[in-house]
This record gives structure tokens, C-alpha cells and sequence, in this order.
């Protein structure tokens, strides 16, 4: 909260190319512990692209990311910052949750298989704990009777559930959530967004990637508009909706009424 | 012509020493190929190119010498270069080699064909290099590739009647014994082919159930 001054997540002049074609062109932003961030804009903004340059699942090109003032993907040396091993970055990834678009679940493994595997086998927790804090997880998303089914034998929006408690089990510093809902049927979207809505009451760190405007505006601390890999306005979501300060944000909120 | 089921009778043992045979030759060559077929699909995968041309040559050569001709290379050929092996020896070297050039191939397509998101999910979960490749990958690539193995095992069971031109007593070395010694060629080789299709039978229906099994992993990927 505002006692804490180290922002849980720090972008500084974040620049990402693929080719010629620059997707993000500088970015800066700091997510504050206990924020819930809504990033929106049209699609082909960035905005997927900003948040796997957090945990460098996409390199950024230029510009730094910062993790409760960690810098990622760089480590301080003598002869100045050199490039962090495979092994440093994945240490680093897991202290960062993420939701996937199209869910992403080891469908090798049943519900609660994919909750408590990088607990156990990439953070080292002994298997019992995983799995006691594997099952409260299944069972705050509502998920307790899942627990050894297989993704294969689960709706869109059960899946989504079980990724997020996934990423939840890991007990992350900052849970992103990239268009969590974008692939699911109208009917199922509501779920997963109730899921989402109680983990911003309950104080998680949260950048949360949407199309969804109703949840934005209920659940979002601040609204960064992003247009063509800029951010063109950050916003409480009051402010935002209510009165957006540029022309493109109006536009852009328009299509949504 | 009368059926000469005495002979059959007489010589089951034959035919069953000569089945047992090919079963476990067959068998232990798959074992042996599917691990070495995991070793050799990494630097196939790899991204450095020359690592991944110089194991794409030796999987194509593996895979393009017909089996008859590897199994004259290994047995005929090696004793010119000093290197003299028994008949069992050079039975499963040549079973393993042709047979892990294919299963290399064949984990490759599977590994190429899973969705990019369950290696990125890996990675923002913190893994990476072998723990990424046996946890995640790995798994899901060999019930990918379950019934594709079996269609290749039975390929193999096929391939390995070859054998008995160096005198590996499977099963076709076995049916040519029983044939030439009483003259019941039409019994002999009826009977093999019998076994031939009940084994492959057998295998086929492991086949469909791994079907099932690799049709959930599919689902699961949910798109």
C-alpha cells in the first residue's frame, strides 16, 4: 500500500521491436503493492506484449523492468550489468503469477496435479504442504470437487479457475493476467471475472490485461490506456470511465457502450 | 493336399521359442530405442543449427537404409573392420539402430506439434532445460506419440523376420526350419502368419487404448 514505496512492479522506458515494427515504444509505469492495474486499448496495442516483458517471456529491447527493485533479466557485475542465466530468470519468474489466454494447464496432469507442481518441483515445498494448500486453492475458486479431474474433462472456465490457482499456489509477488477471459464463452466469463474480482478485495498485486470494461471499472485501482505502444493515460477507474482525459481514450471507450 | 496339423503339434515348442524370440528382441529394441530415441530428439530440437543438422543427417540416414541391408552392414560388413559380432548382438544393434532413427523422428514431430504455451507456461513457472524437458515436455510427448509408437513396433515385428537370413531363431527362422525339415510349407508359414497377426493384434489394441489416452492430452490443451 502507500506505506511501502518500492513498486511491486517498475517499467522504465520499456521499448520492444519484432522487426521493424516497434510494439512497445517506451513505457514507463509502477504498480504499487496491493494495486490492481487494468490495462486496456485497442487490439494490437502492446498490451500483451507489456506484460511478458515483466517476466521476460518477451525480451524487451531497451528499458528496464524492476521487481520490488530487483532488475530482471539483468544482474549487476563488476564489468557493469551482464545478462542473467536461464537459471536466474526462472528463479526470478517464479516469483511472478501468470494467467494465459488459452489457460496453458499441463493437461497431463489432473487439477490439482498442475497446482502443486512448481511448488514442488520448482520452488522445493514438501509435497503434503503443496498439497493442503493445493486443495484450499481449488476450493477458493470454487473448484474443490475438480480436484482429480483432467483439463480435457473441465469447461473453459474451470480450466481458467485452475490456472489461476496454479499461479496463486506459487504465491506470487504480482499475478498478470493476459485476456484471461478473451477465449471463453460469454457464459463463462463471469466466473473466472468473480474470481478476479475477490482477489483484488483481498489485496493481491494485480496487472490485469482486458477487454472486460465492467470489471475494470469495478475492480481496477488505476487504468492505463495503451494506443499503438504508448501509454496515452493512466487513470483511477473513476476518473478513467467517467472522464477520460484524451480524445483516443473516449473514442476507444465509445465501442464499449 | 491333407493339413498336417501332427507337424504343427509336434513343433509348437519350435514355434513358440521362435515367437518368444521375436517378442523380446522386438521388445527390448523398442525400450532401448525410445530411450536413445529421447536422447537423440533434444539436439534435434536444438537451436543452435549445426547441432540440429548434424543429428538431422544421422536420423535420415538411419531411417533410409533398408533394414535388410543394415542387418548385412552390421553382421558381414563390421568383421571387415575387425569388429565381429555373435548373431544376438548383432540382431538388436541393428533392431535399435533403425529403430531410433524412427523414434527420434517421431518424438521430434510430437515435440514440434506441442502448443507454444505449455513451453511458456513451463517458463513463467520457473522452469527451464531439462526440468522444462522432463516435466512438461517430456510427459506429454510420449503419450502424444503412444499409438504412433505402436504402428512402429509393429513395423518392426515385420522388420525383424529379416533376421533369420543370419540365423536369429524368431519366428520366420522357426516356420523355414519346421518347413524344410518335413516338407509343410502351406502349415509352417500358415501358422506364422497366425502368430504374426495375433501378435500385432495384440499390439494394435494397445494402440487404441493409448489413443484415448493421447485424445485427453489434445482436449486439454483447451483450443
Amino acid at each position: 500500500m502507500a506505506t511501502d514505496p518500492i513498486p511491486a512492479v517498475e517499467l522504465r522506458g520499456l521499448v520492444k521491436q519484432f522487426g521493424s515494427h516497434e510494439v512497445l515504444a517506451g513505457i514507463d509505469l509502477a504498480v504499487m503493492p496491493g494495486e490492481t492495474v487494468c490495462i486496456v486499448g485497442p487490439s494490437g496495442s502492446g498490451k500483451s506484449t507489456l506484460l511478458r516483458c515483466i517476466n521476460w517471456l518477451e525480451r524487451p529491447d531497451r528499458g528496464s523492468v524492476f521487481l520490488h527493485g530487483t532488475r530482471v533479466g539483468y544482474r549487476r557485475a563488476e564489468a557493469g550489468n551482464v545478462l542473467m542465466s536461464d537459471r536466474e530468470l526462472a528463479m526470478l519468474r517464479t516469483r511472478v503469477g501468470m494467467v494465459f489466454q488459452h489457460f496453458n494447464l499441463w493437461p497431463h496432469m489432473t487439477a490439482l496435479g498442475n497446482v502443486i507442481e512448481s511448488p514442488i518441483h520448482v520452488l522445493g515445498r514438501p509435497r503434503h504442504e503443496a498439497v493442503a494448500e493445493g486443495e484450499r486453492l481449488l476450493e477458493k475458486v470454487g473448484l474443490a470437487d475438480k480436484r482429480d479431474a483432467y483439463p480435457a474433462f473441465l469447461s473453459g472456465g474451470q480450466m481458467q479457475r485452475v490456472a489461476i490457482a496454479r499461479a496463486l499456489a506459487m504465491r506470487p509477488e504480482v499475478l498478470l493476467f493476459d485476456e484471461a477471459t478473451s477465449a471463453l464463452d460469454p457464459e463463462l466469463v463471469g466466473e473466472v471475472l468473480a474470481v478476479m474480482r475477490d482477489l483484488a478485495r483481498d489485496g493481491l498485486t494485480m496487472i490485469v490485461v482486458t477487454h472486460e470494461m465492467k470489471f475494470a471499472r469495478e475492480a481496477a485501482s488505476r487504468v492505463v490506456f495503451l494506443d499503438k505502444g504508448r501509454i496515452v493515460e493512466v487513470a483511477t477507474a473513476k476518473a478513467f470511465f467517467e472522464s477520460p482525459a484524451t480524445d483516443r481514450a473516449r473514442q476507444f471507450l465509445e465501442r464499449y457502450r | 493336399m491333407t493339413f498336417r496339423l501332427d507337424v504343427i503339434v509336434k513343433e509348437l515348442p519350435q514355434f513358440a521359442r521362435g515367437l518368444g524370440n521375436t517378442v523380446w528382441l522386438c521388445a527390448v529394441s523398442m525400450l532401448l530405442s525410445l530411450l536413445l530415441g529421447i536422447l537423440f530428439v533434444v539436439p534435434l530440437m536444438s537451436r543452435r543449427r549445426y547441432v540440429r543438422g548434424a543429428a538431422r543427417a544421422l536420423v535420415d540416414g538411419g531411417r533410409c537404409i533398408p533394414f535388410l541391408l543394415l542387418t548385412y552392414l552390421v553382421y558381414y560388413a563390421l568383421p571387415s573392420l575387425g569388429l565381429s559380432l555373435d548373431k544376438w548382438t548383432a540382431a538388436l544393434i541393428t533392431l535399435v539402430t533403425y529403430n531410433t532413427a524412427y523414434m527420434a523422428e517421431i518424438l521430434r514431430a510430437a515435440w514440434a506439434h506441442l502448443p507454444r504455451g505449455q513451453t511458456e507456461a513451463g517458463r513463467a513457472f520457473g522452469y527451464t532445460g531439462i526440468k522444462l524437458f522432463r516435466r512438461i515436455i517430456l510427459a506429454q510427448v510420449l503419450i502424444a506419440v503412444g499409438p504412433v509408437v505402436g504402428n512402429q513396433l509393429i513395423q518392426l515385428i515385420k522388420d525383424s523376420a529379416f533376421l533369420s537370413i543370419i540365423t536369429v531363431p524368431e519366428l520366420t527362422y522357426a516356420a523355414n526350419s519346421v518347413q524344410s525339415f518335413y516338407f509343410v510349407p502351406f502349415e509352417s508359414f500358415l501358422v506364422a502368419t497366425l502368430l504374426y497377426w495375433g501378435l500385432c493384434g495384440g499390439v494394435e489394441y494397445l494402440v487404441r487404448r493409448g489413443e484415448r489416452l493421447a485424445a485427453v492430452v489434445r482436449r486439454g490443451h483447451g483450443h
